[in-house]
């Protein structure tokens, strides 16, 4: 029973990466831009604009001397290690429940306003109230990171399992299938886009999570780092450290984001 | 053949289009109950009897552990009253006030921007690359950065404002006239229609409805980023979410509070999904996030 996976029974389909609108003028533009931002960013910190930002010629240096002697390696697998941790745990329940309300319309209207409410609701507020019961620790920026990341999973988790064409269920139950299969060959290659982008989007807001807890909780790893600088008012430490995180970010996002392109690639559109 | 449960509907038979937007689960053919567990089906006295449960462990919970843990529901309800005749209210108007201002910057920079963005794929490249790096820089590193800027009145929390809401606006705004853009600009100029027609006749009102759903997700973002801001400084409801929560701990002031954070930030978004539905022909919002 074959015939609903993507692929085409007897068919061999050359894999061809989906096509894309970068191309050498594409390229050639972002590095202008890249180099328009660095000048600009040296422009604006030699000049009295304001006194918040330091020119790059300062903040790099120091941003490699941090990084070679300093601690903000060890910063950064502190603050990792909160956001691997959250996201795992919300992995887990956002599938769990994703998929309970996908699959059924009880739970789906009974879950649905809570969880589009907690989507539209600041996650911050909750800080103080999280500070309460949990403390300032570990735990409780776990838990802080679950807060930010679920609610996205389960919602992409839910889309997914709802955009499984019903055509494709009855033709299954037309051959017989039983239920079973049903999952494994049907909805389950159908939702997977959805889920795996769910899954990546939730990388991007572990991460943050983890940083704003790590801020606003007690001030560890990374968080420590800015707020020492803000003590201290070295503005070149601090502006590295926003850079530095900012790279790191954009760098795990991108990974997140070839994983799910390497993935879903068998899906052939 | 088992019979299927009004909801699911014929609507489903032939067209790639999902159903109205109460897309329901796949139909995997259970037999519908007809007895008395036909009420269960119904998703009020569903909704009833969950939220119900809840509200009687939480009662529970409050009676047992005392209102250092959690506060009864009545007095969360009374919570609500002190909230406005304790002079609290003020406190929420300005950061309402504030977080209006802020996000009306912000759309006024980003709409303009996003539609220059989806029009020109010069301006998106030279763009793009900016906004991106915007949306993945984790904002609340920037806060001790924008005190220092802007000290921490208005302008400093006008920016974090911006800053965490400029991005979805401009995206979908991006995406909306650029979608616009492939299909009607042949017959546009097949027609010779003037620049100004064309924007406002064709390329506005086609591109309204993901405007309106950048707005939506950007008033979010707002709401997030004003927040954040108000805790990094204890300012205003930032500052009442603090104290409540500390000595003299006021818990029920406390989440009286947080759920007004929460109802205002579901009104508004409602609202603009109202907007977004009644601006687009097709019945159905992909992706509903």
């Amino acid at each position: 029973m074959e015939a609903m996976t993507a692929r085409i029974p007897g068919k061999r389909r050359r894999r061809r990466p989906p096509t894309r609108r970068v191309d050498a003028a594409t390229i050639g533009r972002w590095i202008l831009s890249f180099a328009l931002f660095f000048a600009l960013w040296e422009l604006i910190g030699r000049s009295d604009l304001t006194v918040a930002i330091v020119p790059a010629s300062e903040v790099l240096p120091d941003l490699w001397d941090e990084l070679t002697q300093g601690d903000l390696i060890e910063a950064t697998f502190g603050t990792l290690e909160i956001a691997a941790v959250g996201y795992a745990i919300s992995a887990v329940i956002g599938l769990l429940v994703g998929l309970l309300i996908g699959l059924s319309r009880p739970w789906a209207d009974v879950l649905d306003p809570i969880v589009s409410a907690m989507l539209s609701a600041p996650i911050a507020m909750f800080i103080p109230v999280i500070a309460v019961y949990l403390g300032l620790e570990f735990k409780a920026k776990v838990v802080g990171v679950v807060l930010f990341c679920v609610f996205i999973i389960i919602v992409n988790t839910q889309t997914g399992i709802r955009e499984v064409p019903q055509s494709g269920i009855e033709m299954a139950r037309a051959f017989g299938t039983n239920r079973r299969r049903i999952y494994t060959r049907v909805i389950f290659p159908w939702a997977s886009p959805y889920i795996i982008t769910g899954l990546r989007i939730a990388v991007g807001r572990a991460v943050e999570g983890a940083i704003l807890f790590d801020l606003f909780l007690r001030a560890e790893n990374l968080g420590l780092v800015i707020r020492n600088a803000t003590g201290t008012f070295d503005l070149s430490v601090l502006l590295g450290a926003v850079f530095f995180i900012t790279i790191l970010a954009a760098g795990l996002m991108g990974i997140a984001r070839i994983i799910e392109w390497r993935l879903l690639r068998w899906k052939s559109y | 053949m088992t019979a299927r449960p009004a909801a699911t509907d014929v609507s489903q038979q032939g067209t790639l289009l999902p159903k109205t937007d109460a897309a329901v689960p796949p139909d995997l053919g259970r037999a519908e109950r007809r007895d008395w567990r036909a009420l269960l089906n119904n998703k009020w006295v569903l909704r009833a009897l969950f939220y119900g449960a809840i509200a009687v462990a939480w009662q529970v919970t409050a009676m047992v552990k005392g209102e250092f843990f959690l506060p009864t529901i009545p007095a969360t309800i009374s919570g609500f009253g002190e909230l406005f005749t304790e002079g609290y209210a003020s406190s929420l108007l300005t950061s309402v006030r504030q977080l209006v201002l802020g996000f009306v910057i912000a759309l006024a920079i980003a709409i303009p921007l996003g539609a220059l963005m989806g029009r020109s794929k010069i301006a998106n490249d030279i763009f793009a690359p900016w906004v991106n790096t915007l949306f993945v820089t984790p904002k609340q590193t920037l806060l001790p950065i924008l005190i220092i800027a802007f000290g921490i009145g208005f302008w400093y929390r006008a920016w974090v404002v911006i800053l965490f809401a400029v991005f979805f606006p401009c995206i979908n705004t991006a995406a909306g006239v650029h979608y616009v853009d492939r299909e009607l600009r042949e017959a546009a100029r097949a027609f010779a229609t003037g620049r100004w027609r064309m924007l406002t006749r064709i390329y506005l009102p086609a591109a309204a409805p993901f405007i309106v759903a950048g707005i939506r997700l950007g008033f979010g973002m707002a709401v997030k980023g004003m927040v954040i801001a108000e805790l990094w400084i204890l300012a205003d409801t930032g500052a009442l979410l603090e104290t409540f929560s500390r000595s003299p701990m006021r818990l029920d002031l406390y989440y009286a509070l947080v759920l007004l954070i929460i109802g205002f930030a579901v009104a508004v978004n409602e609202l603009l999904k109202w907007a977004e539905r009644k601006l687009r022909p097709a019945a159905h919002m992909a992706g509903q996030v």
